[in-house]
């Protein structure tokens, strides 16, 4: 493993632990989807980092493991977002609390 | 060296998102932190890739996020100025425009520097232009977008 692969895969590490810690630490659903977003970008780097070393067709099929994650992952966040502008219009809200409050 | 500073400026970008309490700004870091990871990636030798995820993150999504911040009117940022804002937004444009120019007028040769990436080798007919250019391009766009932000903000304006 050489030293770009290392640091490549520790921001990624870093980045998916601080996406999904502020998911559940969110109290706004559009940062939530962003926090989303930041973990996806950390995918996207472990990903990238693991084809670092190979040449060729290996290279190309870590190539197409980080497009699929970002096609996924954008399509992903687009349903998020449309999730959450239905959330808002119902309950005029974004607070993932005051939303559960007035659920029950 | 430079993967280590792109990586610290995503990591501290990332930071700067989640930590910060207004959403038009987290917006804004996230955006920059999208360029930074597409540089990252077309640093090492996957520009295709890296472009892709520019156009796709800070392109797209961006957009889309800074449609559904005005629809919940969660955009509270306070330029305070749409003068500043116009002259930046012209400068960005013009900028665009230079850069625009510079690809069509350079786009034969150069291409072969990239040949060592196989992505590229696939898409050829398409890749005709350099990366850096088509970079440099993206990271003006990259402006605009703080542009994009003040013109919808609220608070006073001159």
């Amino acid at each position: 493993m050489t030293i770009d692969q290392t640091i490549l895969l520790t921001t990624g590490i870093i980045l998916i632990l601080m996406g999904i810690y502020s998911i559940f630490v969110s109290r706004n659903l559009i940062k939530s989807v962003m926090s989303y977003q930041i973990a996806v970008f950390g995918v996207n780097l472990s990903l990238f980092s693991s084809s670092l070393s190979y040449t060729g067709m290996q290279r190309l099929l870590g190539d197409t493991f980080v497009f699929i994650s970002i096609v996924v992952g954008a399509t992903v966040e687009v349903v998020g977002l449309a999730i959450v502008i239905t959330v808002f219009r119902r309950f005029k809200t974004l607070n993932p609390a005051e939303i559960r409050r007035l659920l029950h | 060296m430079i993967v280590f500073a792109l990586c610290a400026g995503l990591v501290f970008t990332c930071f700067l998102s989640l930590s910060s309490k207004k959403v038009s700004s987290s917006l804004i870091m996230l955006f920059y932190s999208s360029v930074f990871l597409g540089m990252i990636l077309t640093v090492l030798g996957d520009s295709l890739l890296g472009l892709l995820h520019m156009v796709t993150f800070a392109g797209a999504l961006s957009v889309m996020l800074l449609s559904v911040i005005l629809i919940t009117g969660q955009s509270d940022l306070s330029m305070q100025s749409k003068n500043v804002a116009k002259a930046v937004g012209a400068i960005a444009i013009a900028a665009t425009a230079f850069a625009s120019l510079l690809i069509f007028s350079s786009s034969a040769g150069y291409s072969q520097v990239f040949s060592q990436d196989i992505s590229l080798q696939l898409l050829s007919f398409v890749w005709q232009y350099r990366p850096w250019d088509l970079l440099i391009l993206v990271m003006v766009f990259m402006t605009s977008m703080l542009v994009l932000a003040n013109l919808f903000s609220t608070g006073e304006r001159s």
